[in-house]
Parts: C-alpha cells; sequence; structure tokens
C-alpha cells in the first residue's frame, strides 16, 4: 500500500562530526526537546561508537537515538549544497527525556524542500494583477508601505487592521511577538487587532487573571507530585502528549512516590488520581485507566456547556465537610469576596437541594460529584490532598468563557492549592507561548474586528499574520466572504498595473469605496492567503533562531540549522522593511512625529529583537538595561516576562533552559519554577479573591440553532491533526491515515450513526443557518449521542463555519465548542477510505 | 496478550538479547530479504497471536488471523497477516487486543490496526507499524516471511549494512 515507506529504506547514520543543534517541538505547548543532526548529502557515519554522532554501537539495534523515516529529510541550503537531516527527540531533555508526539516526530517531514509536499511553500513576495504575481520585496515591501502612510496620515491608525499569531512555537516566538507587536501597537498604534484564535487581543482566561492567577503558574514536575490531577475540557494524551505521559501517568502508576516523599515528608503518600471533566470518553480517560485502574480515574461527562453548575456543586460538597483550606483563605483572599462566592455555590441552600439540580442539570451523577469533591479536598491523613487543577478549550471556549473559568478557578483558591508542590490551576494549552509586547492601545474586552469587516465597517487595510482566519474564527465563512467581497475592487484596482504610484492611488480609490486591502504573511497559501492582495512570504522554525517557552515557562532556543525558501524572511525581518519604509515615506511628506514612531527597527539578527523586547520588560523592573545586571529586580506576575535574558544566555541553558519570569538576586539571575511560592498574588492587594460565577444561560445565536437543529457539534484538536493542519496534511503517513485530502471527521455515536443510515467513511453534510459543510463519518461510542466531535480548522469540513458568531461579551472569546446542525449522509465512503482505520480510538488494553 | 507457546523469542527476550545472540543470523550484504518459516495456515486461529522473529532473531514479530480476509492477507483465506512486534514510537513489543483486533503498546498506549496495513490507529509513532510480507505455499500449507514493508525499530535499514550498521 501506498501509506509505506519504498523498499528498502536505508536511513543514513549522521557521522561522528556531523553538525549539531537543538531545537525544540513546532507544535504543541510542552515543547518537546528535540536534537538536529545535519551532515553532507552521500555521508554516512559507521557502527562503532566512534564512528557515530551518537556515541553508540550500532550494530545492535539502536533504542534510544533512533531516526524513523519520518524524522529524516534531505535540505538544500542557499549555498546550493544539499545535507541530510535528523530530528530526533532528545533524551536529555527534562520536558521529554527522549519521548516524541506523532506532532515532534514527524517533524522530518515538515522541512521544506524543492519537490514534494512541502514544494509549496511562499519563497517569494507576491504581488495582484491578474491572479498572484512574483514580486521584489522592495516592490511589495513599497506598496504596503505608501498604503499604510496614506491610511496612516488620512484615516488615522484605527484604518489598519491586524490579526497576528500571540504565541510561541512555530509561527511564533518573541521575535516574531515583539516586532510585530511594535509595528502594530507602538508605530501604528490601531485598536483594531485581534489575535489568530479570537475576536480580541486579550487573554483567554481572563478571569483567572483578574484573579490574580496568571494561567501559566505551574511545573510539570507538579503533576508527578500531586495527589489528585483534575483535568478540565482537555484531552492531554492527544493534546500535550508528553506532559502527559512523561509527568502526569508515572504519577498514576505510583512510580514518583520518592519525589512526593521529598516534597511532603511525613505525609503518606500513594499513586495519584485523576479526574476529567469532559462529555466525550478520550484516551487520556481510557489510558489513565489503563494507568492507574478504573477505582483511581473519575470521568465526568458533563453536558456540554453546564460547567458552572457542576464547579459551584463541587464547591458545595467541599464546604459541607469543611474541607476548605480555612488559612489559605484567612490568609490570601480578599475576606470580601468570600461571602458572594458562599452565595453562589449555595452553602446557605441544602446540599440535596444543590445536587440534585447539578444532576439534572449537569447531567453527572451525585455520587460522581461526592467523589470528585472527595479527591480534590478531602484530608488524607490530616494532610490535605495536593490537587493540580488543569483546563483548556472545553473550558476556555465553553458557554461562557468569563464564568467558566471563574468557577473552576474558585476551586483552586478555595481548597488553597496554588503556590505549593503538587498544586496549582493552569491552561493546559495551545501552542507554546513567548508574548512579548507594547501594551495594546484599545481597552478590555478589545475589538471585535472580523464582525466589523463582515459588516462592511472597521478598518481599510487588513494584515494577517501566522494566522489563517478563515478556518479559525467564530461564524468564519463569513471572513472568506467580505475578503472575496471586499477584496474584490482592490483587485480590480491592481488589475490595470502601472507604476506603483498609480497602483496605490487606484487602490485607495477602491478602499473609500468599500473595499479592503489584505495583505497576508504566512509560510503556506492557505484558504486566507490565497485572498491577499500583497503576500510576505515568512520564514519559520528552523530557518531562523526563536526562543518560546513552554506550558512550565521553560525558555528554550531553536536553533537555525537551514534556510528558509527562495526569498523568504523571518517576520522581524519583514516588520523592520516596512517600518523603515513607512519612516523614510512619512518623514519625506514632513510627518515628523509619526514618522518618530516607526524609528527602532535597526535590528540585524534575531538576538537583537529579542534584546529591544527583553530591555522594554526591563525598565519596568528595575530601569536598567539588561546586560548591566542590577543587584536585584523588582518581582513580576507576568508569566510570560523576558526582562535580563538574551539569546546567548538562554542558548547557555540548553535544551533545558530556564522557567521564566527571571529575578535578580546577588546580582545572578534565577528563574521561577513555579507561582505564588511566595503567597502573593497577582492583584494590588497582594491577595487572590473569588469570583462568585452563576451558570450562565444558552446564548441567543446558539438557542436559535438549537431550537431548530438536532445535533450539538462539538469540535477540537486531536492527536496528529495539529490547528489548521497546514503542515499535517504534507506529513504522508499523517494524510493517509485520514483518507489522503485535508478535511475534518466527525466522530458520531453509533445510534446516531444508525438512525442517520451512516457507516465511517461516509461523507456527510452538517448544516445550520450559518453555512453547510462536508466531512467524513467516523462512528465511534465515544461521544453521546446528539453530540458529535468534529475535527475543528480544517480546510474542508471548517467548524468554524457553522459556529454561531457568538462571543462571551465580557471577554470576547467564543462559544466555540457549542453550535447546533443537521447532519445527513451525503455520499457513501470514497475508495480513499478504503485505506483508513475507523477502529475505535480509545482502546488501549489488550 | 495471549501469545502461543511458539513465542520462544517473545519480544523482551529478544530485546534483551540483543547485541549478541543473534548477530550471526544477519546475513550481511544480503541483496535479497530472508526467507523464514512462520507455520502452517491451519494452525493458526482467530485471536490467537503467534509470534517469530524476522527477519533476524532480534527482530520480534507477531502474526495473526483476521476475522475477515484483507488485500495482503496470506492462508487460504486471505486473513493472516504478520507485522513487526516493535512500537515504531519507542519499540516497546505491542500486544494484541483480539476483540477489536488492534495492536496496542502497552508503554504509551499507541495503537495498530493490523487489517489496515499496521495503520496507526492513534498515538505517537510517526510511521506505521512495520508489515511483513507472508507467502503461502498452499501444497505445503507453509507461511513463509519473505520481506518487510517499513522500517523496523532500532534500525537504519532492515538489513543489516555493509558497514555493519543494522
Amino acid at each position: 500500500m501506498a501509506s509505506k515507506q519504498p523498499d528498502p529504506i536505508s536511513i543514513p547514520v549522521p557521522p561522528a562530526d556531523a553538525q549539531q543543534f537543538q531545537t525544540g517541538c513546532k507544535y504543541c505547548i510542552v515543547g518537546c526537546g528535540y536534537k538536529v543532526y545535519k551532515w553532507p548529502l552521500g555521508k554516512s557515519g559507521g557502527a562503532s561508537p566512534k564512528q557515530n554522532a551518537f556515541g553508540i554501537d550500532l550494530r545492535n539495534p539502536n533504542l534510544t537515538h533512533w531516526i524513523s523515516p519520518s524524522m529524516h529529510s534531505i535540505v538544500e541550503d542557499r549555498d546550493g549544497r544539499s545535507y541530510n537531516v535528523a530530528i530526533i527527540p532528545d533524551d536529555t531533555c527534562v520536558v521529554n527525556s527522549g519521548l516524541n508526539s506523532v506532532r515532534g516526530g514527524t517533524m522530518g517531514l515538515s522541512v521544506y524542500r524543492s519537490h514534494g509536499p512541502t514544494a509549496d511553500r511562499l519563497n517569494h513576495p507576491l504581488v495582484w494583477a491578474h491572479g498572484h504575481q512574483e514580486a521584489s520585496w522592495e516592490d511589495a515591501v513599497e506598496i504596503v508601505a505608501r498604503v499604510t502612510k496614506e491610511l496612516l496620515t488620512r484615516d488615522g491608525p484605527d484604518a489598519i487592521g491586524v490579526k497576528f499569531a500571540d504565541h510561541g512555537g512555530q509561527g511564533g516566538g518573541y521575535e516574531f511577538t515583539w516586532s510585530t507587536g511594535k509595528f502594530f501597537y507602538h508605530s501604528v498604534r490601531t485598536t483594531m487587532a485581534t489575535v489568530h484564535n479570537r475576536p480580541t487581543v486579550f487573554g483567554e482566561p481572563m478571569a483567572s487573571r483578574d484573579m490574580g492567577i496568571p494561567e501559566l503558574n505551574i511545573a510539570y514536575e507538579d503533576a508527578e507530585i500531586a495527589d489528585t490531577i483534575v483535568i478540565f475540557g482537555a484531552d492531554p494524551y492527544s493534546d500535550q502528549t508528553n506532559y502527559y505521559l512523561n509527568h502526569m501517568v508515572p504519577n498514576l502508576q505510583g512510580s514518583t512516590e520518592n519525589k512526593k516523599k521529598q516534597h511532603y515528608p511525613g505525609k503518606a503518600v500513594a499513586p495519584g488520581r485523576m479526574i476529567v471533566v469532559d462529555p466525550r470518553r478520550t484516551v487520556t480517560v481510557t489510558s489513565a485507566r489503563a494507568a492507574a485502574g478504573a477505582d483511581r480515574v473519575l470521568h465526568m461527562q458533563v453536558n456540554p456547556g453546564m460547567d458552572v453548575t457542576l464547579m459551584n456543586a463541587i464547591a458545595r460538597v467541599i464546604v459541607e465537610h469543611g474541607w476548605e483550606n480555612e488559612a489559605f483563605i484567612r490568609d490570601h483572599v480578599e475576606a470580601e469576596s468570600v461571602a458572594p462566592y458562599e452565595e453562589v455555590i449555595g452553602k446557605h441552600r441544602s446540599l440535596e437541594d444543590v445536587l440534585s439540580e447539578a444532576e439534572r442539570d449537569a447531567g453527572v451523577p451525585k455520587a460522581e460529584i461526592l467523589k470528585a469533591a472527595e479527591w480534590i479536598a478531602k484530608p488524607i491523613g490530616g494532610h490535605a490532598p495536593a490537587t493540580l487543577f488543569h483546563y483548556e478549550k472545553g473550558a476556555i471556549w465553553s458557554i461562557k468563557n468569563y464564568q467558566v473559568i471563574a468557577s473552576y478557578v474558585d476551586l483552586a483558591v478555595l481548597t488553597g492549592n496554588l503556590g505549593k508542590p503538587g498544586t496549582g490551576c493552569a491552561r493546559l494549552g495551545g501552542h507554546q507561548e513567548g508574548y512579548a509586547r507594547p501594551p495594546y492601545p484599545g481597552k478590555r474586552p478589545g475589538v471585535y474586528v472580523e464582525q466589523l469587516l463582515a459588516e462592511g465597517k472597521g478598518p481599510k487595510m487588513w494584515w494577517f499574520i501566522g494566522c489563517n482566519p478563515i478556518q479559525t474564527a467564530p461564524n468564519s465563512s463569513s471572513i472568506a466572504k467580505f475578503m472575496d467581497e471586499r477584496g474584490a475592487s482592490v483587485k480590480q484596482a491592481m488589475d490595470a498595473g502601472g507604476s506603483i504610484d498609480e497602483r496605490v492611488k487606484r487602490i485607495i480609490d477602491a478602499l473609500d469605496r468599500g473595499g479592503l486591502f489584505i495583505v497576508g504573511q504566512d509560510i503556506y497559501p492557505t484558504e486566507s492567503v490565497k485572498r491577499a492582495h500583497v503576500v510576505f512570504p515568512a520564514a519559520t522554525q528552523f530557518e531562523v533562531d526563536m526562543t518560546s517557552i513552554n506550558g512550565e515557562r521553560r525558555m528554550r532556543l531553536y536553533q537555525k540549522f537551514m534556510d528558509p525558501p527562495g526569498a523568504a524572511k523571518p517576520d522581524w525581518e519583514i516588520m523592520a522593511l516596512a517600518a523603515r519604509r513607512i519612516q523614510a515615506l512619512l518623514e519625506a511628506d514632513g510627518h515628523k512625529e509619526l514618522a518618530d514612531r516607526f524609528a527602532g527597527y535597526d535590528w540585524k539578527t534575531p538576538a537583537d529583537v529579542f534584546l529591544d523586547g527583553a530591555r522594554a520588560s526591563a525598565a519596568g523592573r528595575q530601569g536598567e538595561p539588561v546586560e548591566g545586571l542590577p543587584q536585584s529586580s523588582k518581582p513580576t506576575f507576568d508569566p510570560e516576562d523576558i526582562s535580563f535574558l538574551d539569546h546567548a544566555f538562554i542558548l547557555s541553558k540548553g535544551i533545558n533552559g530556564i522557567q521564566v519570569p527571571i529575578n535578580v538576586v546577588n546580582g545572578e539571575r534565577r528563574g521561577t519554577v513555579r507561582l505564588f511560592e511566595d503567597g502573593k498574588f497577582a492583584r494590588p492587594s497582594g491577595r487572590t479573591a473569588f469570583i462568585p460565577a452563576k451558570q450562565p444561560p444558552l446564548p441567543p445565536d446558539v438557542a436559535r440553532q438549537r431550537a431548530k437543529y438536532k445535533y450539538l457539534i462539538n469540535n477540537g484538536r486531536f492527536d496528529a491533526m495539529w490547528q489548521t493542519g497546514y503542515e499535517t496534511w504534507r506529513k504522508p503517513v499523517i494524510a493517509q491515515r485520514w483518507g489522503g485530502t485535508p478535511g475534518a471527521f466527525l466522530e458520531l455515536n453509533v445510534h446516531d450513526a444508525k438512525s442517520l443510515g451512516v457507516s465511517s467513511g461516509d461523507v456527510l453534510r452538517i448544516h445550520n443557518d450559518y453555512a453547510s459543510i462536508t466531512c467524513t463519518a467516523y462512528v465511534s461510542d465515544t461521544v453521546k449521542p446528539g453530540a458529535p466531535f468534529l475535527l475543528f480548522a480544517q480546510v474542508r469540513g471548517t467548524a468554524d463555519f457553522v459556529v454561531t458568531p457568538s462571543i462571551d461579551p465580557e471577554t470576547n472569546i467564543p462559544y466555540y465548542k457549542g453550535t447546533y446542525a443537521s447532519i445527513e449522509r451525503v455520499a457513501p465512503a470514497p475508495s480513499s477510505m478504503k485505506r483508513v482505520s475507523f477502529k475505535p480510538m480509545d482502546v488501549v488494553t489488550t | 496478550m495471549p501469545i502461543s507457546r511458539r513465542s520462544l523469542l517473545g519480544a523482551g527476550g529478544a530485546i534483551a538479547a540483543a547485541g549478541i545472540a543473534a548477530r550471526a543470523a544477519a546475513p550481511a550484504g544480503a541483496a535479497e530479504a530472508p526467507r523464514k518459516a512462520v507455520g502452517k495456515a491451519g494452525e493458526f486461529l482467530v485471536g490467537k497471536p503467534v509470534a517469530f522473529a524476522y527477519p533476524d532473531a532480534r527482530a520480534p514479530a507477531i502474526a495473526v488471523r483476521l476475522r475477515e480476509p484483507v488485500p495482503y492477507g496470506a492462508g487460504p483465506h486471505h486473513d493472516i497477516v504478520a507485522y513487526s512486534q516493535l512500537c515504531v514510537h519507542k519499540g516497546c513489543p505491542v500486544g494484541y487486543n483480539a476483540k477489536d483486533e488492534i495492536f496496542v503498546c502497552p508503554c504509551h498506549w499507541s495503537t495498530y490496526d493490523p487489517a489496515k496495513d499496521g495503520q496507526m490507529i492513534i498515538g505517537h509513532a510517526t510511521t506505521d507499524l512495520p508489515r511483513i510480507e507472508l507467502a503461502y505455499d498452499a501444497k505445503t500449507d507453509e507461511l513463509t516471511a519473505v520481506g518487510v514493508h517499513g522500517l523496523i525499530y532500532g534500525r537504519s535499514s532492515n538489513e543489516p549494512r555493509k558497514d555493519g550498521v543494522l
């Protein structure tokens, strides 16, 4: 079959003198360490330890440094020479200890090659003229700079909109966020900004931040120490794989007891327990049961969106038994926040009433709620358990973001599970992180720019960077529509050709008549890029030095080991090109003050960009530049703060890096293992506070769909599938597993499948008031009847097309997880599905 | 996992023995994949996996008879298939879930479908499970392993190379 590698396979061995680099996984938040070997094509190392770069005897099976066919590639650098590269998991990295996920382990297939699946990388600037035409950097930047200057001086900063990534890992990193943030927030000063996955630039768990609890507050080691791990709205086996496998699972298996004793001497130790709150029976649930035993894993299949009811009921049980942490509440919680919280959790109502209501509304049996409260808070031998609270998109993108997050973080506050080993309340995370930007010039909750654009309002120019708006925004078919409709007049203006002057003049005319000038900056020709008028080809991880932090704030430098394709440039360099040109244009027009805002882009290297951002951060903490370290620094609560760091120092810390934020003590830089160890929280009082939350009703847009359509369409990430699939589908072994053609599949309950006459592999149509999409059926009993699960963000079967425009008005975070639609079978399985396995995905025992 | 008594070269043992025991078994520089008898098709029962080793003694393999025929299935009913037993994630020996006909890795729970060419159903491996090609002789009812599709875990080639690298 085609999915196999061609026979015979022979992977060359890196010779002893192979170049070596450190990198991290490009994809998820966990940030596993990888090691890169690069050596000339045609050369291969030998079997003896002295003849290969691993220093091991390769006459035996290579159990520790195996190069799978998906970890190897051949790259051609700009010097015209070809090299072997092998990207293998790093066994010296404390994050993954040599483990790889299916995502990171297939990075070899993701590197740019001039032929094959990655050959369509954007490698040249493109300018519209009867289609995309290659242009020089000079011309492409000139057009964008002139339109920007014209709008800025005539209409003001808000005529220029942006949607850009705000994260680390591939397509991000501190150099990315700082350079793009400096451009749009400091130089342009637009409020018309949103980030890659939401109609706001503010964070996803704002309720937690308002409680003084920034969401990246734990160390991965905490999952080895916790007595109970709570996973709310997340599937870490799939989506935070090696945090789960390398830190949570050993605890569930009881192999971290020594570490527990070390941190809690005198406390009875036992294997960890896990509570999973998820409507689906994910492979996290079944594998945790395999690891811990079914009696140490509690799976609460909450009714979608009824999270606050459930969390408040758990809190009610805790206070019934007096298991709350009185000392913590007395010493670390704002006293006036206590009574409103007690009111909202029903402290003054009977326990039975609260539990009956929760069982009815949240669909979780009373016994499970009682057990959850016990595992979270009931003392064991006189000691309160160390409970680690985690959450991700099932919580963040639930019915109403602010209240759902608040009700969950309240449990951590109630039980005092913050700032100690084995505790914390943190996002599991999606991408890696790496946020350093000047302050956003607008106000909370931000601006729903895409909705303004869809209504024919908002900015006249829209620049998207490192994101794909059409596949990752609520009701996102409306984005394709406004890009097509409002972009058409600009295309006409550019079709007419002529000098740059003439073209810019016609573009501006078109913008004044309701047109939208679209600039796309990315690595692949996505559906969004296809609609841009000017396209800037970006470099990505492997092609430029970059820094990111993982979910425990571990800062590492990922080294460049190959050249970007063609003329592609790192994002920071593109921003600098544009800024310098805009500055010159403004100066020439006599706008000196505006021109000065575009100064400060004379970076030569990514290290310069990083240092620029680090200095800006450090100014607020000490008032001194980074290199001359002060004797001490002011503390910060920003978990992504990069003060007192630079590339050389970070690289010197190797693949295990250093956990930010950095504090300078006696002239030395010290990392932060976990937040709040000093008992201080990020509110002016230095204390945390409960935020009382009531169960929110279904938003009106969603309620209207529910009244008309039968199925709740839950949607999200899954295992090999990384975000919009931009690289996933270019990896043959993964593409083959899902039929070869990019598209979403829908896990559909067996009873629903029966009533719809559907078999696995069949083509389905999902339809509601917003859109119709097609996808592939995967019949399963891991989802409840009436509540199928759709892979999100794909190019075909784009889940967000049928997601309503509904957002939480307090945070602008959408209710992505809840929309309703009809499902029908439109065709039997295509022949490509004959190669696809539709076996159950949660079976992990023999 | 129920493995028959044939499994003298059972997974753990094979790994432990790696290094010395079987080096001689590897035909250095062999142009053709070795042929190795796996057993008589008639002795294969649905749900009862059989362990063997291929292409050399350090490569534990597992053959199973499925409930339904598959395109590359061997034997009179085209329902016998064989795979490397080493999970292509970290090299742990996979077990067999006979009810669902799934190979399951007990270390990190990657799963593979023997009815779909060893396709990874879910998990962390970066290739499908290498499938061992079986030839069938109807006269003798003998199954013979004749080649491997996909790279066996821990190797740079399924054949030892001229420089001695496995």
